[in-house]
């Protein structure tokens, strides 16, 4: 007996976001922090940007991030878009992220996605921190991809 | 009068999940560990890993949740982690020839004296395990709110069942 119902329900379908989530947990103590290059000429581009990516099998309905840095200041970066999140320390940097103080857990954050990327806030920085979701039975591979040109205009 | 209908509704029937649940706490504290990853039970010391001890640190709910908070009640820096899959939590101890940690990361940590935000998951049991051997002073609670779908009705919470998230 498989947790998913045989009908592919798409993103948008109501009921998917009207019952509890099936859980999806991970914890990461003292990751390393990113490795930094030049990439097509732009320096301090994260090359190892996959490890700090976290992919869900199916579409989020919610998730629960905790710093567990005891150190208020040793904040964490969550990104949406790969793009931002690489760039994150280059030049070509943007603000489209949300910060989390040390010690601090979220709410219940409400979003849809399939992907997110977890970073330090100061590039030599590890990071500590555990993730909780909820998700729903949307398959990720029915989810579009998570760029400005397919609507995520916000990230 | 019971509380559940008579009706055996499944899981993905939302009207479980848009009513308040039926409540369920429990407050435990977690065994011991001794140095060769060993319990106690009735006066027999049976393998940390092994099916039957790790069954001591295994919440089981009758009806799916709605929702689930633990809250960690030590005051030490004792940290707690809440597993959703039984062959995950076996490996709390494991470690390698240098004594790094290389249990499995499907965990959500809980700190010393933090209570969970509201958990919206549907699951029918958890694990609570700790690190730390000597559990004597390690209190847990469990609060939650069950719908009125019977656990046996729930697959079990393993990878090949669609739990891609709860075991590395």
């Amino acid at each position: 007996m498989s947790i998913s119902s045989h009908i592919k329900p798409a993103h948008n379908y109501v009921p998917e976001y009207q019952q509890s989530g099936i859980p999806w947990v991970k914890t990461e103590i003292g990751k390393a922090a990113p490795v930094l290059g030049n990439v097509l000429g732009v320096d301090d581009v994260i090359t190892n940007i996959d490890s700090f990516k976290t992919s869900f099998s199916r579409v989020t309905r919610w998730f629960i991030i905790h710093n567990h840095d005891n150190n208020a200041g040793k904040h964490l970066r969550v990104y949406f878009s790969e793009e931002s999140a690489k760039n994150a320390y280059s030049a070509n940097a943007n603000d489209n992220y949300f910060l989390i103080d040390g010690e601090i857990e979220t709410n219940r954050l409400e979003i849809k996605c399939k992907t997110i990327y977890i970073l330090p806030d100061v590039a030599d920085k590890d990071v500590n921190y555990s993730l909780i979701a909820g998700l729903t039975n949307i398959r990720s591979e029915d989810f579009p991809d998570q760029t400005t040109s397919n609507g995520f205009t916000g990230i | 009068m019971a509380i559940s209908s008579h009706i055996k509704p499944a899981h993905n029937y939302v009207p479980e999940y848009q009513q308040s649940g039926i409540p369920f706490n429990q407050t435990k504290t977690l065994l011991s560990v001794d140095n060769n990853y060993q319990i106690d039970i009735n006066l027999q010391k049976v393998n940390f890993n092994s099916d039957e001890g790790i069954e001591k640190f295994k919440i089981s709910f009758d009806r799916v949740t709605r929702w689930i908070t633990v809250q960690n009640h030590t005051e030490n820096g004792e940290e707690i982690r809440l597993y959703f899959n039984k062959d995950a939590a076996k490996t709390t101890f494991d470690e390698d020839v240098n004594n790094n940690d290389i249990s499995d990361t499907s965990y959500y940590l809980i700190d010393s004296g933090v209570m969970t935000k509201r958990l919206e998951v549907k699951c029918k049991e958890i694990y609570l395990v700790s690190r730390t051997k000597n559990n004597a002073n390690i209190r847990v609670s469990v609060l939650a709110g069950l719908t009125n779908i019977r656990s046996e009705d729930f697959p079990d919470q393993t990878p090949g069942n669609g739990f891609t998230g709860v075991k590395n």
